[in-house]
């Protein structure tokens, strides 16, 4: 083969995998998804002070969990398919970080986007339905649309309304003490929360 | 195959050629009127199986007609046609990337890339580089190409995660499923060409 088709398949190869490295930001993202997850961390946003309402109508605003790394989810009471298994998922969590750093320095908060039908009754319903011990792990919701509209442009939590209720992205979002957003998790990998909480707070 | 019997039967030399041209850039303006993109667009099996190969049809027909006029003799820098199967490639894997086909409907700039580079990246290299390659080289293209329609089917067809924002799952298993069809009926036809015509026919 003439030198020159050896070089121009060395570059061909080269660019090709440039191209494609550049595109997946660093082969980390080849969906839609894994990219907004990536650009998010990136920026590690500070979350805003929404005022939230638990299961038992208590009102609290977000920046009350300061000094805790807080692990989130967004879901609504009425899902059907996702929601119970990131719950699920979120409980394997919950049994799996011992009970003195979940007094002091961790909080669990699944978050509700759809206030409007998940009054803190339903709330609590799904509460004892997790056996979340609503203090440690509370399940709530935020009353102001327009506040949780920001929180969840600002965390890439995308809601579309359906017939049957909503189709939403789902993941473990886990916040630092300043309130900052800093990780991404797949909802099918609890471990993974874990192993990050454990380096963090060395247990 | 029939059209270009018809074509030699009817017209000579130049004309030919040229009408390969004419062609290729009919179909790909048929591909980019409005109605027919959005069309094509809406479903994951319009855009993966029909939009992009018409495109790379078209892209093939150009480069024929570029072939054919700069004559195809072994040009040094893509001698056994591997430089351009190079090409075509990664320029494939590109826009096969679920963000890729999220981009491609979201974003009017990346369509429009994409219609300038599909053409121009794997249609017209294939072209360029397909009667170069040596029979061995072929038949590992073939045995390649179907082996990764098929996985890519597979995992299409069964992964949990919805690997588009912009279609849903089911529009997944769909694409997933067809391709795994094609993937056997190329093999089916690749086998029938062997045994019936022998290795040499394989083109």
């Amino acid at each position: 083969m003439a030198k020159r088709s050896y070089l121009m398949i060395t570059i061909v190869i080269i660019t090709g995998i440039a191209v494609l490295f550049y595109s997946t930001d660093q082969f980390q993202a080849f969906t839609a998804e894994q990219a907004r997850r990536v650009k998010i961390v990136k920026k590690a946003p500070k979350l805003l002070d929404v005022a939230i309402q638990d299961s038992n109508a208590e009102f609290s605003s977000l920046s009350d969990y300061k000094g805790k790394y807080m692990i989130a989810t967004f879901v609504y009471t009425s899902c059907g398919d996702v929601c119970p298994v990131v719950e699920m998922n979120l409980k394997e969590i919950y049994s799996s970080l011992p009970n003195h750093l979940l007094e002091d320095k961790i909080q669990l908060l699944s978050i509700s986007f759809d206030p409007k039908r998940d009054t803190p009754g339903h709330l609590e319903h799904y509460r004892e339905l997790f056996q979340a011990d609503g203090d440690a792990w509370k399940m709530v919701r935020i009353p102001n649309q327009q506040e949780l509209d920001a929180l969840l442009e600002q965390t890439g939590v995308i809601v579309i309304p359906t017939e049957q209720g909503f189709e939403h992205n789902a993941a473990f979002y886990l916040i630092d003490p300043n309130g900052r957003l800093i990780q991404i998790f797949d909802y099918n990998a609890p471990g993974q929360v874990v192993e990050e909480l454990k380096k963090l707070l060395s247990f | 195959m029939l059209l270009n019997g018809w074509l030699k039967l009817s017209v000579k030399g130049e004309l030919q050629m040229h009408l390969k041209l004419l062609l290729g850039l009919v179909l790909i303006a048929i591909l980019s009127v409005p109605q027919v993109r959005n069309n094509l667009v809406s479903t994951m099996i319009g855009q993966m199986i029909i939009q992009m190969p018409l495109l790379t049809v078209g892209g093939y027909l150009f480069g024929v007609f570029v072939r054919d006029k700069i004559g195809n003799s072994s040009s040094s820098l893509n001698s056994y046609g591997i430089a351009g199967l190079l090409i075509a490639l990664f320029t494939y894997i590109y826009w096969f990337l679920p963000r890729s086909i999220d981009a491609a409907v979201n974003n009017s700039s990346f369509e429009l890339v994409k219609y300038v580079t599909v053409p121009l990246l794997i249609g017209l290299p294939l072209a360029l580089s397909w009667g170069r390659l040596s029979v061995a080289a072929k038949g590992f293209v073939w045995a390649n190409v179907i082996s990764m329609c098929f996985v890519m089917g597979w995992f299409y067809a069964n992964t949990p995660v919805r690997l588009c924002n912009n279609y849903l799952s089911e529009q997944q298993i769909q694409l997933g499923m067809t391709l795994m069809g094609i993937s056997i009926l190329l093999l089916v036809t690749l086998f029938t060409k062997i045994f019936f015509f022998g290795v040499k026919s394989v083109h």
